[in-house]
């Protein structure tokens, strides 16, 4: 149990106070329930450590479904300032762009009715490789397209027709982020990546058949193209072997170098540069490659799922209608301006484990959303729901233009599969109307329903600080996991 | 001579272990132990055929276990090469050289297997305690998964 003073400072907003080496309070948003469980481990300590990265602003910010990572908590947000302030890879974490799209369809619950449902899942299991070291799901690249991938993101996905270019506009940042830097990757890192383009991955990663369960805002799900019953697919992956070893290699060469830097750092995964030193900018430059390798992964996944669902119901492209509603990402560090304050000021904001949730008339905000929001896409635990929501215009004022990222754990792997033991975790799945396709019985005992918190819990909270709005509600009727 | 330990532990989003052993060595076996439980859980349809030396260097002892586990789970990552058991014949603060046994399972098998984003630096200990009698070594190492 944690002992961090901690203190109510609005209905669903608390407050570490400034102490010590803090330069900034933490605040965290929850409920007085989701606050008894976020106290039960060392996420507090974590948002007061993420309080002490030199050049922070504002505040170390924790979303309500936060939980103990490592450095970072797993729903931290800090921004730093540009002029002086550090970049921490920690911050960002392995997974660098770890995201989640959603694609839409004109397809009804109804077209999936068993077993056509089990073919699908069958078909997407196959089409989409999970696991470790999963590779295959298109031909292995050579180091000179790969170069292209780390600088044109989803646009090189595009190029070689997996998929089209409207994906892009609705896509994070276009889908690549300027700036990248193949030159700043490491050997190693770029091996790892040759094969693993179209992957899934492991631990918390999945693909879902989802329907659309609930509608909370029908302008706003107008506006998205979502409609009740209708079937959605997500995806939640991310950089994969890449991503993992551009964290490790930046954290390598910045760890000694922390004293150079005048940093005293609390735990020495916060490990952080100064954003205008030569570290600072060969992360940034890699961080770049990787976020935009995670969204061309994620487009080719897409491509290979409009695929299985034409191949399986034996219908085309305009029959189907698979189109991209959003693509977040949630676990990146990017320049933005916001004002604190009444100042205009560029900022580095990290997210770990939180999304971009930019309001209605933002310009980065695709012009087809501009009039609601931004799409925020929030994945609940395997077998319950999920929910669509917009950014809201608090989200610039309180929480750097960010919101929550999923349901957060509430319980250990380890208390999770003592908690699995014995049980027949894909009946019980069956029980709730949910075919699942796993590489291994292990992963799906450590994300079965009862390790995560309810993530109806985690968007009311944010939409109650004005922070995102709740658009719709989305139930699996098929999981593959890796 | 008494094996390392290892146990797993309790932490929210992701795994690590707590090591203990009467040498640096015993520490590095039971890490790669412990490692191969939580990648493969059960193991005991496996048998050895094959070998590999494994080499790895680091700045202090805790790089050295952080070099260590990387190494055990690039073999499995690229060589689809599961560690069954170790014996590491050289240890210093610098680096370690072991011999690795293990096999390489069907992919079907193989594909069982948990993945691990990172060996990482959060909680991660290596070190010498004064106990009755003696000493002994412990250690944490937290995986990212």
């Amino acid at each position: 149990m944690s002992e961090i003073e901690v203190r109510k400072i609005e209905s669903y907003l608390w407050e570490i106070p400034k102490t010590g080496e803090m330069r900034v309070p933490g605040r965290i948003f929850a409920s007085e329930e989701l606050m008894s469980s976020i106290r039960s481990d060392q996420s507090l300590e974590q948002v007061r450590n993420v309080a002490c990265l030199p050049g922070v602003v504002g505040w170390s910010l924790a979303m309500p479904d936060i939980h103990w990572g490592y450095g970072f908590p797993i729903g931290g947000v800090a921004a730093t300032n540009v002029d002086g302030g550090a970049i921490s890879p920690g911050g960002v974490g392995y997974d660098i762009n770890c995201g989640v799209r959603l694609a839409r369809s004109d397809l009804v619950l109804a077209d999936l009715e068993d077993p056509v449902r089990r073919s699908l899942i069958d078909r997407l299991y196959q089409a989409v490789p999970s696991g470790v070291g999963a590779s295959g799901a298109i031909p292995k690249l050579s180091r000179s397209d790969l170069e292209r991938v780390l600088v044109l993101g989803a646009r090189w996905a595009i190029e070689q027709g997996y998929g089209d270019v409207q994906d892009l506009e609705h896509t994070e940042a276009g889908g690549r982020l300027g700036g990248a830097d193949p030159n700043c990757v490491s050997d190693r890192a770029k091996q790892r990546g040759l094969g693993q383009v179209g992957t899934l991955g492991s631990g918390n990663h999945f693909l879902e058949v989802q329907r659309v369960s609930r509608l909370f805002d029908t302008t706003m799900a107008d506006a998205f193209g979502l409609f009740p019953d209708q079937i959605v697919v997500m995806i939640h992956s991310g950089s994969r072997g890449l991503g993992y070893q551009i964290c490790d290699d930046a954290l390598k060469r910045i760890r000694p170098r922390l004293a150079d830097f005048g940093y005293r750092l609390p735990d020495v995964q916060l490990a952080a540069a100064p954003l205008d030193s030569p570290d600072g900018q060969a992360y940034l430059a890699a961080m770049r490659c990787a976020a935009n390798y995670a969204w061309c992964n994620r487009q080719v996944m897409l491509h290979k799922v409009r695929e299985a669902f034409q191949h399986v119901l034996g219908i085309g492209a305009a029959k189907l209608s698979m189109r991209l509603v959003y693509d977040v990402c949630h676990n990146i560090a990017k320049i933005e301006e916001h004002e604190l304050n009444g100042q205009r000021m560029s900022l580095c904001v990290h997210r770990k484990g939180a999304t971009r949730a930019f309001p209605a008339g933002h310009p980065e905000v695709p012009p087809a959303y501009r009039e609601v929001g931004q799409p925020v896409i929030v994945p609940g635990s395997m077998g319950s729901y999920s929910y669509v929501c917009a950014g809201a215009a608090g989200a610039m004022e309180k929480t750097f233009g960010s919101t929550c990222h999923g349901a957060g754990r509430k319980m250990s792997r380890t208390q999770s599969k003592k908690l699995s033991r014995g049980r027949d975790l894909i009946g019980e799945m069956e029980e709730r109307g949910v075919v699942v396709r796993a590489t291994g019985m292990r992963t799906v005992a450590e994300e079965m329903p009862h390790a995560y918190k309810d993530v109806a819990d985690v968007v009311e909270v944010m939409e109650a600080a004005g922070v995102s709005h709740r658009v719709a509600e989305l139930k699996p009727i098929g999981v593959v996991k890796g | 001579m008494t094996p390392g330990k290892f146990v797993e532990i309790d932490h929210t989003a992701d795994v690590g272990l707590d090591l203990e052993g009467a040498s640096p060595a015993e520490v590095l076996e039971a890490a790669q132990r412990g490692l191969t439980c939580l990648l493969m859980a059960d193991t005991s349809d496996l048998l050895s055929d094959a070998e590999r030396t494994v080499a790895v260097t680091g700045d202090d002892y805790p790089e050295l276990l952080k070099a260590w586990c990387e190494e055990l789970y690039r073999l499995l990552e690229e060589e689809g090469f599961v560690a069954l058991e170790s014996q590491v014949s050289s240890v210093s603060s610098e680096g370690c050289v072991g011999l690795v046994k293990g096999v390489s399972p069907p992919a079907q098998r193989l594909a069982e297997a948990s993945e691990l984003k990172a060996v990482t630096y959060h909680q991660l200990a290596f070190g010498r305690d004064e106990v009755a009698g003696g000493e002994v070594w412990r250690a944490r190492v937290i995986f990212d998964v």
